[in-house]
């Protein structure tokens, strides 16, 4: 994620109420917006799509996902002022997308129905629930809610994932990363990693535990541009695995 | 909502599992105990792990003394520092108690912890689909009694 690395949150560095990337991106200008759309783009495109596939949403005006999230990012992007509603909004960046999207397809279906009438002749308010107008996908509430929070913790994770390797190996240090993937995925001792790369069951141990802080800053990094606070960050992670948690309910 | 904590995530590509473990580790030493079985349960071989602690206890009791007593037993062995930094052997008691906990409720709903039922209940949801069938089983037991002691507004 080229964007992300150009660009590093400032969170370190400004006190918390200076700290929403995107505003600081918008504050740029021309550059910053697209920065700013670029960062949108990689982080919100699949599970966007994703989340459009499973509830149907795209379905009901009969597109294609990816070409119902592509086609809402390409109409709501290039005006500025779409990403300065959202900081007045008080939502997840996330949340205010995916209702965005909802709108979108809204749009786009009585486009749809709307052309449908045309066609039909002068029949357009009476016949469109029936003829043109694609159905709307019934609304589910929490399970809906559930799909995307599910959807975005996934692909946010594999995100941060892979910034964290990008980074180890623009550093030629990627055996950190296998060391912390035996570790914690695998679930092999310290030591017997150690035995494979020569090291100490305590070297092992720390290098893992560094590539773990590397995980978290890049989640944090990306949870942080979606809106949550430092402070709110192990509970973002919690309620992430919870969602996964979710397996009966 | 139902899915396979194995089944990779068609837009990310990322197992569920695999999440869970991940996201554990970044967590640290703040991670929920529950979790962190959860994590290690959802692992690949997490099945076979599970299945293995619960055969190290011979045949499972068949009454509320019994399971009683093998959660004292195995309670003993839960270090909580050491279950907070992931030890595989505080893990293991960890589940064994869980465990016991279940298998006292699935017999006759008695529950025999301290720990709030919504607690219990959190455990018996998230761990359960986690296990091989039998002690699958004996959780989805445990989660209906629970139900039953929550609904009536008393623990018997």
């Amino acid at each position: 994620m080229s964007s992300t690395s150009e660009s590093p949150t400032p969170s370190r560095v400004f006190p918390e109420t200076q700290t929403l990337w995107i505003s600081d991106r918008l504050s740029e200008g021309d550059s910053g917006l697209l920065l700013a759309n670029g960062y949108l783009m990689a982080s919100y495109v699949r599970p966007l799509t994703s989340y459009c596939r499973t509830i149907g949403l795209a379905r009901s005006i009969r597109m294609e996902a990816d070409d119902v999230v592509h086609g809402f990012f390409a109409n709501r992007l290039g005006n500025a002022e779409y990403l300065k509603s959202w900081m007045s909004s008080e939502l997840r960046l996330r949340q205010w997308l995916r209702n965005g999207l909802h709108m979108y397809v809204h749009e786009q279906r009585r486009a749809k129905a709307g052309h449908a009438g045309g066609h039909a002749g002068g029949q357009a308010g009476a016949d469109a629930g029936t003829v043109g107008l694609p159905d709307e996908v019934p609304s589910m509430g929490a399970a809906h809610d559930r799909e995307f929070e599910r959807a975005w913790a996934l692909s946010t994770l594999d995100l941060a994932m892979r910034e964290t390797k990008d980074g180890l190996e623009k550093r030629g240090r990627l055996d950190e990363w296998e060391m912390f993937w035996s570790h914690h995925v695998d679930g092999v001792a310290h030591a017997r990693i150690g035995e494979r790369f020569q090291l100490s069951a305590a070297q092992v141990a720390q290098r893992a535990y560094a590539v773990g802080a590397q995980l978290r800053d890049s989640l944090c990094g990306i949870l942080r541009k979606d809106g949550a606070l430092i402070g709110e960050i192990d509970k973002e992670v919690r309620s992430m695995m919870e969602v996964l948690h979710e397996l009966r309910s | 909502m139902n899915f396979d904590p194995n089944q990779q995530d068609e837009s990310s590509g990322m197992r569920p599992a695999i999440a869970m473990q991940l996201f554990t580790a970044i967590l640290g030493q703040n991670a929920h105990p529950i979790d962190r079985l959860a994590a290690r349960c959802a692992a690949a071989d997490g099945v076979q792990w599970s299945s293995e602690i619960l055969a190290r206890n011979g045949s499972a009791p068949n009454s509320v003394d019994g399971w009683l007593a093998l959660k004292n037993l195995v309670k003993s062995g839960i270090d909580e520092s050491r279950l907070h930094s992931g030890d595989p052997t505080a893990l293991e008691a960890f589940f064994q108690y869980i465990s016991a906990i279940a298998g006292a409720l699935a017999v006759d709903g008695t529950l025999i912890t301290k720990i709030s039922p919504a607690e219990i209940r959190r455990a018996l949801n998230i761990i359960g689909p986690l296990t091989e069938p039998s002690c699958r089983e004996r959780f989805s037991k445990a989660l209906f009694q629970l139900d039953q002691i929550t609904d009536s507004g008393s623990p018997n």
